[in-house]
């Protein structure tokens, strides 16, 4: 988990004035914690229930817990830890952080997740002492999705003081120098938007309301249109061109396009896991994703600014 | 650890928090992957208990517990209450509920202009949606 990660990264600094217990390098022995650990802590809880809040605050998702199959639910939660750890491994403070490094610190962000949205689904009263162990189980586990990827979030939106203005350059550098995390930026990016509108009535409505093809077949351009503006051709942070040099493709197919696939992909299966497409018909349901797909293709294109 | 010298052990609170992480998912995915498995077995089944008749001056409230015995969420639950009077008049009541949790409760309340102390009183859900 990034913010984590950048509490236990600083620690070294912060803590050598005071030198109590890291030595040089690698052989220091491993620390309880340290007060940069707590902080980060605490940043990444509030990160998950800041980020977690809109939907901690939507009525569907309240019963969508108990109302989508348990199965699709439990795969969301068994998908959501690559998810975390990517988030950590991609978009840490400390782009030397090893892949076992961001797996813990993925399941610290969902442990932090998890007890951001059950404090604020029982404080808000949507649980009480009366609800079944089903509802509640169903109901956390379903908000701790985003709620965990607030948290996971947390450095990035909440952690940049001045000081770490450098190593955010650095990392917007990281995110652009591997093409592989480019796209699982864009995934996430795109995840995040559509967890947020998915589960709302209104995807279904404005697929009803359209209800000619050609109208998400405009709509589709128009997602791809404004993911390839946003990123590319507004050049915000990170710079694809020179990124990507080697593989002297233009932008628009090396990044775009699959990009904007990866997008659609993610909202499918997001509408499926939500249950939302179950007894559409294909073209329906098609409709249905290049509704989300523009939420989805903004949140792409927008991760490189917010992640 | 397998990069650079430079890296700082992960600190055991933050190992803790990670393996308390991941005992909650697993804990999570294995209780709905087995409620998944329940699913195939008893549909929602509604219950409702009645509660003490309250006199609120003018008309009477009879408050219900509504309980989903079965295994599925329910939606859209019709219930229905109906009063035979001792002079044979018949008052009836409805209310819907927006969504009944498997295994799950909620409270309601039939209310009716006539006092439901000397009649007989049955109270029925007519119906649901599965969500």
């Amino acid at each position: 988990m990034t913010g984590v990660r950048a509490g236990a990264e600083t620690a070294p600094e912060t803590a050598s004035g005071a030198g109590t217990r890291i030595g040089a390098g690698g052989n220091a022995a491993r620390p309880f914690a340290d007060p940069a650990l707590y902080r980060a802590l605490a940043r990444a809880l509030a990160g998950a229930v800041l980020f977690g809040l809109p939907l901690l605050m939507t009525a569907e998702m309240w019963t969508l817990g108990f109302t989508m199959r348990p199965e699709r639910l439990a795969l969301m939660l068994a998908l959501t830890v690559p998810l975390l750890a990517g988030l950590a491994y991609y978009g840490g403070f400390r782009h030397n952080v090893g892949v076992a490094d961001s797996i813990v610190d993925g399941f610290v962000a969902f442990a932090l997740g998890a007890v951001g949205a059950g404090i604020v689904l029982f404080a808000f009263g949507v649980l009480d002492a009366g609800s079944s162990l089903e509802e509640i189980v169903a109901t956390v586990a379903l908000e701790t999705v985003p709620a965990a990827m607030g948290a996971a979030l947390a450095s990035s939106q909440l952690g940049l003081r001045d000081e770490d203005a450098d190593e955010a350059d650095e990392r917007a550098r990281d995110w652009g120098g591997s093409y592989a995390g480019e796209l699982f930026l864009m995934v996430a990016g795109a995840l995040f938007f559509a967890f947020n509108v998915a589960p709302t009535e209104e995807v279904v409505m404005i697929a009803l309301a359209q209800g000619n093809p050609a109208h998400a077949i405009a709509l589709l351009g128009a997602s791809l249109a404004l993911l390839h503006a946003f990123v590319y051709a507004l050049d915000f942070r990170g710079r694809h061109e020179e990124a990507h040099g080697p593989a002297r493709l233009p932008a628009f197919w090396s990044l775009t396009v699959p990009g904007f696939a990866l997008v659609l992909l993610t909202c499918l299966l997001v509408l499926w896991l939500f249950g939302r497409i179950d007894g559409l018909e294909p073209a329906q349901a098609l409709h249905m994703t290049a509704v989300l797909g523009l939420p989805g293709a903004l949140g792409a294109a927008t991760a490189r600014l917010v992640l | 650890m397998s990069a650079g010298e430079d890296r700082q052990k992960t600190p055991w609170l933050e190992l803790a928090i990670g393996g308390l992480g991941a005992l909650v998912l697993a804990a999570m995915v294995a209780y709905l992957v087995r409620d998944a498995f329940d699913d195939a077995g008893a549909p929602a089944e509604i219950v409702l208990e009645r509660g003490e008749f309250a006199d609120l001056g003018g008309s009477w409230r009879v408050p219900v517990l509504v309980r989903n015995v079965g295994d599925l969420p329910a939606e859209a639950v019709e219930l229905r209450a109906e009063l035979v009077l001792p002079d044979g008049e018949v008052e009836e009541a409805a209310l819907t509920l927006a969504f009944l949790p498997a295994h799950g409760s909620a409270e309601a309340a039939f209310l009716f202009a006539r006092d439901p102390a000397g009649g007989e009183l049955g109270l029925r859900a007519v119906g649901y949606l599965r969500p």
